[in-house]
């Protein structure tokens, strides 16, 4: 497993990776993984407003329930619905075909505040 | 709960070599998933899956007074088990609290009682308390003990241990049979609602059984798909559904409990028979994708009508299921309900116990 470099990551197993004015969104392989066996996921809706650092849904698994945290503030542009109809593909592609959501970012600046994927690989070393 | 000494089982070096992830349960570091919760489930259900149990207490009866000790511990009637006979019982102690449910056996010279790990030193200390210390042996750390479970165990038992004759073997009867000159004791039982064996007897006898199970090609399987399991086949568990002050009757497991025969606590065992039933543990099949968990209060109409006790994901049924404890008057099949999980109502059916494993 590897997390790609043109991501930034949160403590709590979020990515996200920008495209034009707005960050895609989702959680980790990592993360995933120590969930595994996914059964249900919970994301806002489109023209919603997300907060970085705070809450914007959950994901549950046959074994516990998770809160996705926003890793940028902005208003929700999509929501892969693909997703919310199928969880498991979180499971076999997390950083491609099972991200969650895209943020029109209103504080680029956060992007700073995140870690690279050097950094993320460090605290699930780590672990 | 989490303690860093937590004990392991005999089992650990040869559960490990499937890489499982581990968890700490009373007092004993246990695998609680290999492949997946519900690859495993699944496995159970088609073919056949292996569970270590060594983390279940063991504890013999022998000697002078052994028969009329066991008969005082128990709530069901022990004088009439044949020999080889073993039933599910539970311990009740002089206040009337219910200490454990247990599974006894009548050997040929003893009792064996099989004990959950997080009750067994409280019903040591309850037998040690009505003076039949001495009668006792708690053989749970000299001996492991594993399960396998599903369609295909007593084909893969008997190929890697004929003299077991497993696929002869009636439900609920123990046995004691060598393997590679070793005795072990088994019995076709087990804690999954389908057909299956628990087998204990040395460290390393039952740990060269587990190797060969494996190789012969049942999945390793770990507490979380063992607790997914029980709760497809609406199986009480300890500290979830049945509690210390529970009514028996109520959970519908009124059958262990004979008020006609004296044994410790049989006074407060009637008073409970006697309040009636008010209440009553049910199924329920959601139809939603969130998981109903323990605690979450369950609504008919308005009105709260009780609470779920165990809840999971039922990988026959794709969808979550639960036990719940609800008033009687919103208890009857097929009635909707509504979990608040989380806040939120998941719209839920009552289903009967026996109705939650759906059939093949």
């Amino acid at each position: 497993m590897s997390n790609p470099k043109g991501c930034k990551y949160t403590e709590s197993h979020e990515w996200c990776r920008t495209e034009g004015p707005a960050a895609v969104v989702g959680i980790t392989q990592h993360a995933a993984e120590q969930l595994t066996d996914l059964v249900y996921i919970d994301l806002p809706s489109v023209g919603d407003t997300v907060s970085a650092g705070q809450p914007f849904g959950e994901i549950e698994s046959v074994k516990a329930v998770g809160e996705l945290n926003s890793p940028v503030s902005g208003e929700v542009v999509e929501v892969n619905q693909a997703v919310l109809d199928d969880v498991s593909i979180i499971s076999s592609d997390a950083f491609e075909a099972g991200w969650l959501i895209k943020v029109r970012l209103s504080n680029p600046g956060e992007l700073d505040g995140l870690m690279d994927a050097a950094e993320y690989d460090k605290i699930l070393a780590d672990h | 709960m989490l303690q860093d000494t937590a004990r392991t089982t005999p089992l650990a070096d040869v559960a490990a070599k499937d890489g499982p992830t581990w968890v700490d349960f009373a007092g004993w570091r246990m695998p609680v998933q290999f492949e997946g919760i519900v690859a495993e489930h699944m496995a159970v259900r088609r073919r056949a899956g292996l569970f270590d149990i060594s983390h279940m207490g063991r504890l013999v009866l022998r000697g002078r007074g052994a028969d009329e000790a066991v008969e005082q511990l128990l709530t069901r009637r022990t004088g009439t088990m044949t020999a080889s006979a073993i039933r599910y019982s539970f311990v009740v102690d002089s206040q009337g609290n219910i200490l454990d449910d247990v599974m006894v056996a009548r050997r040929r010279d003893a009792w064996q009682l099989i004990v959950n790990a997080v009750n067994r030193e409280r019903v040591v200390a309850h037998i040690q308390r009505l003076g039949y210390g001495d009668l006792l042996q708690d053989i749970t750390f000299e001996t492991a003990m594993m399960a396998i479970q599903g369609p295909a165990s007593a084909a893969l038992l008997d190929l890697v241990w004929p003299e077991a004759d497993a696929q002869t073997r009636r439900r609920y009867h123990l046995w004691s049979v060598p393997r590679n000159g070793e005795v072990m004791c088994g019995s076709r039982s087990g804690y999954t609602g389908g057909d299956g064996y628990e087998i204990h007897g040395s460290p390393e006898a039952v740990a060269s059984l587990w190797t060969a199970l494996r190789e012969a090609g049942a999945a390793a399987c770990g507490l979380g798909s063992r607790d997914s399991l029980r709760n497809e086949a609406a199986l009480p568990l300890y500290g979830h559904e049945l509690r210390e002050s529970s009514s028996p009757w109520e959970l519908g497991l009124g059958y262990s409990i004979n008020l006609d025969k004296e044994f410790v606590g049989r006074d407060e065992m009637r008073r409970r028979y006697d309040t009636g039933i008010s209440r009553k543990r049910v199924g329920l099949v959601l139809t939603g994708r969130r998981i109903a968990r323990e605690n979450m209060p369950v609504y008919d109409g308005d009105v709260e009508t009780g609470c779920v006790t165990s809840g999971t994901w039922s990988p026959l049924r794709e969808a979550p299921i639960a036990q719940a404890m609800l008033e009687a008057s919103s208890a009857s099949a097929g009635r909707t309900v509504a979990v608040d999980v989380r806040g939120r109502r998941e719209q839920a059916t009552v289903v009967e116990l026996g109705q939650l494993l759906p059939r093949a």
